[in-house]
């Protein structure tokens, strides 16, 4: 189509006439004889010849020139002729071209198209399931980690402190027992006291007994029973003494063994005391340390948790942003039906294409800003951010 | 007991989005990928909501809001309209079929949660 704009090819010969030979070869002679004739008084004589060869000049210049512009013309159509065919014939290669490469093109964007759309597929099934497990693990793993082992530390610490609690009443039921021991100890103390009593009182029998003898055996025969009687009481005061000297012996023993049992109960108690001192001070240990672990876990979780809820947050907007493919989609479909329907509009070369009812078409099949933008020839946006609302009707 | 939405549109990436949004906020989805296939998931069986896209192959979002409404058992079903279009003259033509809202795309997911739960039945 280019050389169509070409200059014209033209011969050099049409512009110059005087290269016809006869008139070359006529034009010296005669002005020379025309001199001669002047000079020499037949001055009429030139001026007729000069008219009839000017008129013959004239005639055969006149023909000349006719015969140039025919051939001119001959030139002129036959060129018009090659070009009309060779546009012709462009027009149909192009058209065949046309014809031949839209079925390709449209093949073409539907595959690029498809692949968009399974990647975008892939890559959104990819960020669901990411968005899957941080929500999972964001509402369930770092949080009921927490909070189990809070509420496990918080159980954990109640039932230490009852422990404590029944060993500290335990070991204060000791120490009554002990101060019992201690009033059965004061008890032993007096039955001792007791058993000498009744050593001092069956000594004192025995010498009134002995002196009850001594006066029956002066008062001789009359006093005879009552020395019986005497001897009875000193055999009785006897054994009240053996007896209390048994009771004696048996409330020693009694009070050495209550003794030594106090004495065993209060290094138990003592012992005890000194274990439960240590152990809670060791059980406090334990639980600060306990405490600040829990602190540092609960606050890594915190961190955990918000890193994963930002994370979710921007998986989600990338889902949003994968809409995109929709808006492609949509542009390569009009894309391609405009070129079907341009295909087929050249398939009927009898039809006269009306272009702005063709464009008008066009533009009425957008469905998106963007595309409006585009047609328009002005600069579009990425995304009809301006659009993005909810109508409620 | 849970509720069902049909989500309506020949794309499958905004299928997906959809769906997860609405799976995670605890709603039952059915997919369709254009109006014919929607009106075949309308099965009687009981559909709390219907989200469709406009321009779609076979049967448009329009022409399917249109056939829906004049089924008696989806008549009173809401529709919201999710689509790239947002000229005038088209939400007019969504309003007249019987659409609820008419939501642009891309979406946020929270957005599109709050029209579902003012709508959906």
């Amino acid at each position: 189509m280019q050389q169509i704009a070409q200059p014209m090819p033209v011969s050099s010969d049409w512009k110059n006439p005087w290269i016809d030979p006869v008139c070359r070869h006529m034009i010296l002679p005669q002005f020379a004889l025309s001199t001669v004739l002047l000079f020499s008084g037949f001055w009429w004589l030139p001026a007729s010849v000069l008219g009839v060869l000017s008129f013959i000049i004239t005639i055969r210049l006149g023909r000349q020139v006719a015969n140039v512009q025919k051939q001119q013309l001959e030139q002129l159509s036959a060129e018009r002729s090659a070009i009309e065919q060779r546009f012709e014939r462009e027009s149909r290669q192009t058209l065949e071209m046309y014809r031949v490469s839209h079925p390709i093109w449209s093949r073409q964007l539907r595959t690029a198209n498809e692949q968009s759309e399974i990647a975008v597929m892939e890559l959104s099934q990819r960020f669901k399931a990411i968005v899957n497990r941080l929500s999972d693990s964001g509402s369930s793993d770092f949080q009921s980690d927490a909070e189990v082992l809070s509420k496990l530390f918080a159980s954990s610490e109640n039932e230490i402190v009852t422990v404590m609690k029944e060993l500290r009443q335990s070991q204060n039921s000791r120490r009554d027992i002990l101060s019992k021991m201690d009033a059965l100890s004061d008890y032993t103390g007096e039955l001792k006291r007791m058993a000498q009593e009744v050593v001092g009182i069956a000594e004192q029998t025995n010498l009134l007994a002995l002196n009850a003898a001594i006066e029956s055996a002066r008062a001789g025969e009359a006093g005879r029973g009552f020395a019986v009687v005497a001897n009875e009481v000193r055999t009785l005061s006897s054994r009240s003494k053996d007896t209390a000297a048994r009771m004696t012996d048996n409330v020693n023993r009694i009070h050495e063994s209550i003794a030594s049992t106090q004495a065993a109960t209060e290094q138990t108690i003592n012992t005890q005391t000194e274990l439960m001192n240590r152990a809670e001070q060791d059980l406090e240990e334990v639980l600060k340390k306990l405490k600040h672990l829990m602190k540092e876990h609960s606050e890594s979780s915190v961190l955990l948790q918000n890193k994963a809820t930002e994370t979710q947050r921007d998986v989600e907007d990338i889902l949003v942003n994968l809409q995109f493919q929709d808006r492609l989609s949509q542009i390569l479909l009009q894309v391609t039906g405009s070129m079907q329907g341009l295909s087929d509009k050249l398939e009927q070369p009898s039809e006269q294409i009306d272009v702005q009812s063709w464009l008008d078409d066009m533009e009425s099949s957008y469905a998106m800003q963007e595309q409006r933008t585009n047609h328009a020839g002005q600069k579009s946006h990425n995304s009809d951010a301006d659009d993005n609302d909810i109508t409620f009707f | 007991m849970t509720k069902r939405i049909l989500i309506v549109d020949d794309s499958a990436s905004i299928r997906q989005v959809v769906s997860t949004t609405l799976q995670g906020a605890g709603y039952e989805t059915i997919e369709a990928c254009d109006g014919m296939d929607g009106l075949k998931k309308l099965d009687g069986s009981k559909i709390n909501l219907i989200i469709s896209d406009v321009n779609m192959p076979k049967m448009d979002g329009i022409s399917f809001v249109k056939e829906l409404k004049a089924n008696p058992a989806y008549k009173f079903t809401p529709v919201i309209m999710l689509t790239t279009e947002s000229q005038e003259d088209k939400k007019a033509q969504g309003k007249a079929a019987g659409a609820k809202a008419w939501v642009v795309k891309p979406f946020q997911p929270q957005q599109m949660l709050t029209a579902v739960e003012k709508l959906v039945m």
